[in-house]
């Protein structure tokens, strides 16, 4: 999921953390312990009302925990101001939380403002926050965020957050107000974004699929902030912890599960090939030589342009004739789409080629099968 | 990044044509009709009575008298009203609020003959602020309560993401609750500058001067000519107070919003 | 007319006559019985609606009125109270009422139009008596001594500080220290030619030069007696507060003020009709001093009492009528 440069976030330690509103008997949040490693994507996903938000509002003090500790990167973070510590935070909320009286630059260098930076230094970063968030700093710096769409905005607001470089961003469903087209956008920003900073983030969500495609780690909680499973989201999916688990993480995991994975993890298989210019005696010959019926069609550079089947082949008077479409996925691919390709065919496979085009062989559905089958021993044994 | 369907809304100003058409053509209609009328008052043979106040230094005296009240009356109904708004819409501070609107809403309910005489009899005094201190009373409510108004419909979201970047509740209140504030509160002093130059015609009761001497002495000895000339220029003012309270809503409020 | 027809004029009617706020007049207040007045033929179940304006002082002198006719045998219907000098005159004018007390002064400046008025009060009274005959029909019946006119006023400790006591000494105060003499008025009394120009002119000073803040009429005695806003206070010279608030009254040495003699009036035709109004309102009418009337004021506006009780009681201190 992310590139391997070093790490600008810290590590965050929640310590037996809880939060009791005075008056009401339960705890909102009772007892939780996490360790968020320094660089990595921390999805807190749970139903409405499990305390996500709230746990990931105390990192950040905007609501005080009743009891336990919290570190951020080895300091503790109730001994520090409240202000003091809000500024070395990046926020970003669900309905971006653009003052609307402020421009975008003035929106953006909140933060560095308040941090008394210089006034071109502040200048400089916004403009560097929209480049890196996809706004073109002369068109939208200085408008109103009204001016703005949606999609817009929470990248402003994601910019906002990025403002003062801290090396913690807490992020509270910032893509949820959004249509899904831009959340997917938006989603694969982050990622992007996350593979050249390497911040610690944790990102409440209640979308677990979100939580699957961003989280290095997902913690999945439950009534009052339990922690019902916090592991990688391949373990999750692989192997839920509970039926809660198994509940939130719905159908359809297996199919989630092929779609972390890429067509060069697994093994392929070889099928017959042959060339736009034999004969269809030559064809006819190798089908029958090998185990199965049908036969992959390349052109001079062995790349797939189509496939054969033995029987078309029979009463045709030429190769040509006799060929049909063929859709190919490449080793970048993933599983998914692999599932997808084998669907769509009448092969049972998908025909695979590599970094030039070349073919490198099929992908069968028993071959995706073994693998959902071994990542779940995976998952459960680990 | 797809640009297609990120399309940018244009910037749409708050003000519709029609108002803004208004704020070109009020003063200078109210200026038409207070010439007219000065004119037509200076413009006749005037009783040796009459003369007494419809001459150049008192009208011009009379007009400036009641312009200073008025911006007596809207000085302290800003100083008083905002701050009292602020205060009452403090966390904690919930308790105050009934007690001060009330406070404002008496002050307006009550006849202001009724406060300027009162306020008189308390202190023994008459004068300039002793005819200003009723009348901003009397026009405080329109300010105070849209300065609540003001402040309570910020979204709570925005004040969530000041906190969460650190703003303390000063700045919070400084720079974000107050700024988006500022166009209820302009409307609602809008409102309280045209109560309050109304009523200052009642002001002269207590020797603070203004329109309403003439309006009283034409009152009082039958003579129209005075009557109208005070009763005309007292509404061409309210109407300048009110083109005024339209022109700080279009310039003062925050760009962004408009 | 159909009834239908009938109940909407009447109720036309009606709407009309209450919105010209006149009624046909309510009874008497109090019931009195003959004491000096005694019951007189001519005017014997007479029917004679009695007039006045509605502040305090016509008030009382309206249901003095009332009960010196009513002593006398009439049939008396109460109009007093109504609202505005031009509104009384003009009930008289049209008839909806019959006798009112008047004063010349007011006959005089507002109802026949001069802007001066006669310094020699007897001049004043036939001028207007004459004149208002002549024009407009109206009879005037002999003046009472009262004389409720425009005065100045000042506390008593003033008039010890400055020794001040006639308006010919405060004329010679403004223009030396105007400072010194400021004179709280209200609005009409600024501007009327009987009011402050023209006494500024008959005694000799520079109205422009003299301080004069403006008030409330009614909080003009207040600040008078208090002293620190005011040094001298423009009053009404039979105003009750005189008594209750010890104000000196500045001599009127040369006569400027216009005088507000009260009289009976009524149109020609009701006097001829009834000229023992004449005989039995006079002694009433000469009783009216200005101290008897600035006491019966304050007992109304100082000490709150109802003013039909308050004239009922002087009449029958004075043996005009008896109490029933």
């Amino acid at each position: 999921m992310t590139e391997h440069t070093d790490p600008t976030g810290v590590r965050i330690e929640l310590d037996h953390v809880s939060k009791v509103y005075p008056g009401s008997k339960q705890p909102a949040v009772d007892d939780v312990s996490l360790d968020i490693p320094a660089g990595e994507i921390v999805v807190f996903v749970g139903p409405s009302g499990c305390g996500k938000t709230t746990t990931m509002r105390m990192i950040n003090r905007l609501s005080e925990p009743t009891s336990g500790r919290i570190l951020i990167g080895d300091q503790d973070a109730l001994s520090i101001k409240p202000t003091e510590l809000r500024r070395s935070i990046g926020y970003a909320i669900q309905q971006a939380g653009l003052f609307p009286h402020m421009t975008i630059r003035q929106n953006v260098g909140l933060v560095p403002g308040l941090l008394n930076w210089d006034r071109s230094r502040i200048n400089d970063r916004v403009d560097e926050l929209l480049d890196l968030v996809g706004l073109e700093p002369a068109q939208y710096a200085d408008r109103y965020p009204r001016q703005l769409s949606g999609g817009q905005q929470q990248r402003v607001g994601v910019a906002r957050a990025l403002a003062a470089d801290p090396p913690v961003l807490l992020m509270d469903e910032p893509f949820g107000a959004v249509d899904p087209i831009t959340r997917s956008t938006l989603q694969d920003e982050l990622l992007r974004l996350q593979g050249e900073l390497r911040k610690t983030i944790v990102f409440v969500t209640h979308d677990f699929g979100e939580a699957v495609k961003l989280g290095d780690r997902i913690a999945v909680l439950g009534q009052q902030s339990k922690i019902l499973q916090y592991d990688t989201p391949q373990n999750i999916l692989a192997s839920p912890a509970d039926d809660t688990v198994a509940g939130f993480v719905g159908s359809g995991a297996s199919l989630r599960q092929l779609g972390l994975l890429r067509v060069k993890d697994v093994a392929l298989e070889s099928r017959p090939s042959v060339h736009r210019d034999d004969s269809a005696e030559q064809v006819r010959s190798v089908i029958a030589g090998s185990d199965y019926d049908w036969a992959v069609v390349l052109d001079d550079r062995e790349r797939p342009v189509s496939w054969v089947r033995e029987t078309r082949l029979r009463h045709a008077a030429s190769l040509s004739d006799a060929v049909e479409h063929l859709d190919v996925v490449s080793t970048q691919s993933t599983l998914e789409d692999a599932l997808e390709a084998i669907l769509a065919e009448q092969h049972a496979s998908a025909v695979v080629t590599g970094p030039v085009g070349r073919y490198e062989g099929v992908v069968t559905l028993d071959t995706l099968i073994d693998t959902i089958t071994r990542l779940r021993s995976e998952a459960g044994s680990s | 990044m797809s640009t297609a369907t990120e399309t940018a809304t244009a910037g749409a100003p708050a003000t519709t044509p029609a108002e803004r058409i208004r704020l070109f053509i009020q003063p200078v209609l109210v200026l038409i009709v207070a010439a007219a009328v000065v004119f037509w008052a200076f413009d006749r043979d005037l009783t040796a009575t009459q003369k007494e106040n419809i001459n150049a230094g008192n009208v011009a005296t009379l007009i400036w008298q009641h312009l200073l009240i008025t911006a007596a009356v809207t000085a302290i109904v800003v100083l008083v009203g905002v701050p009292l708004g602020v205060l009452v819409t403090r966390p904690g501070a919930k308790a105050l609020r009934p007690l001060f609107i009330g406070i404002a809403n008496v002050g307006q309910a009550a006849p202001a003959i009724g406060l300027l005489v009162l306020l008189f009899l308390l202190t023994a005094r008459t004068g300039f602020w002793i005819g200003v201190a009723p009348i901003a009373l009397y026009s405080l409510l329109p300010v105070l309560s849209s300065t609540i108004l003001g402040i309570d419909q910020v979204d709570r979201s925005l004040m969530d993401a000041g906190l969460g970047q650190g703003m303390s509740r000063v700045a919070l209140l400084a720079r974000v609750e107050l700024p988006l504030a500022v166009p209820y509160i302009l409307a609602g002093l809008r409102t309280s500058l045209v109560l309050a130059v109304g009523t200052a015609t009642l002001s002269f009761l207590v020797n603070a001067g203004g329109l309403g001497i003439l309006i009283d002495t034409g009152y009082k000895l039958q003579d129209n000519v005075t009557l109208i000339l005070g009763s005309v220029l007292a509404v061409c003012l309210a109407l300048l107070m009110d083109w005024l309270g339209g022109l700080a809503e279009f310039y003062v409020g925050p760009k962004g919003l408009r | 007319m159909s009834p239908r027809r009938a109940v909407a004029v009447l109720a036309a009617l009606t709407l009309l006559l209450t919105a010209c706020g006149l009624g046909s007049g309510s009874t008497v207040p109090l019931q009195v019985g003959p004491g000096s007045i005694k019951p007189t033929p001519g005017l014997e179940g007479v029917k004679i609606t009695v007039g006045s304006k509605e502040y305090t002082e016509q008030v009382i002198l309206g249901y003095i009125l009332e009960y010196t006719l009513a002593a006398a045998g009439a049939d008396v219907r109460d109009l007093t109270g109504i609202v505005g000098s031009r509104s009384t005159r003009g009930a008289q004018l049209s008839g909806q009422v019959d006798v009112a007390y008047e004063f010349t002064g007011n006959a005089w400046i507002n109802y026949l139009g001069h802007e001066k008025p006669i310094g020699d009060t007897r001049k004043q009274f036939e001028a207007v008596r004459d004149e208002d005959l002549a024009r407009n029909g109206m009879v005037w019946l002999e003046p009472g001594p009262m004389d409720d006119t425009y005065a100045l006023a000042a506390s008593k400790r003033t008039v010890e500080r400055t020794g001040v006591r006639t308006l010919s000494e405060y004329a010679a105060l403004v223009q030396r220290d105007p400072a010194a003499a400021r004179t709280c008025v209200d609005t009409e009394f600024r501007a009327r030619q009987d009011g402050f120009p023209g006494m500024a002119a008959a005694y000799g000073f520079d109205p422009a030069r003299a301080v004069t803040p403006i008030l409330q009429v009614g909080i003009i005695y207040q600040a008078t007696a208090d002293g620190t806003q005011c040094d001298f206070g423009e009053v009404f010279t039979t105003d009750g507060r005189i008594a209750a608030l010890d104000l000196a009254v500045l001599t009127d040495d040369k006569q400027f003020f216009a005088h507000y003699n009260p009289s009976v009036t009524m149109k020609q035709s009701f006097f001829d009709a009834h000229p023992e109004i004449a005989e039995v309102t006079a002694p009433v009418t000469a009783a009216l001093t200005n101290d008897v009337v600035i006491e019966l004021n304050k007992q109304v506006d100082v000490e709150g009492r109802d003013p039909s009780v308050v004239a009922r009681d002087w009449m029958v201190s004075r043996g005009f009528v008896t109490a029933r």
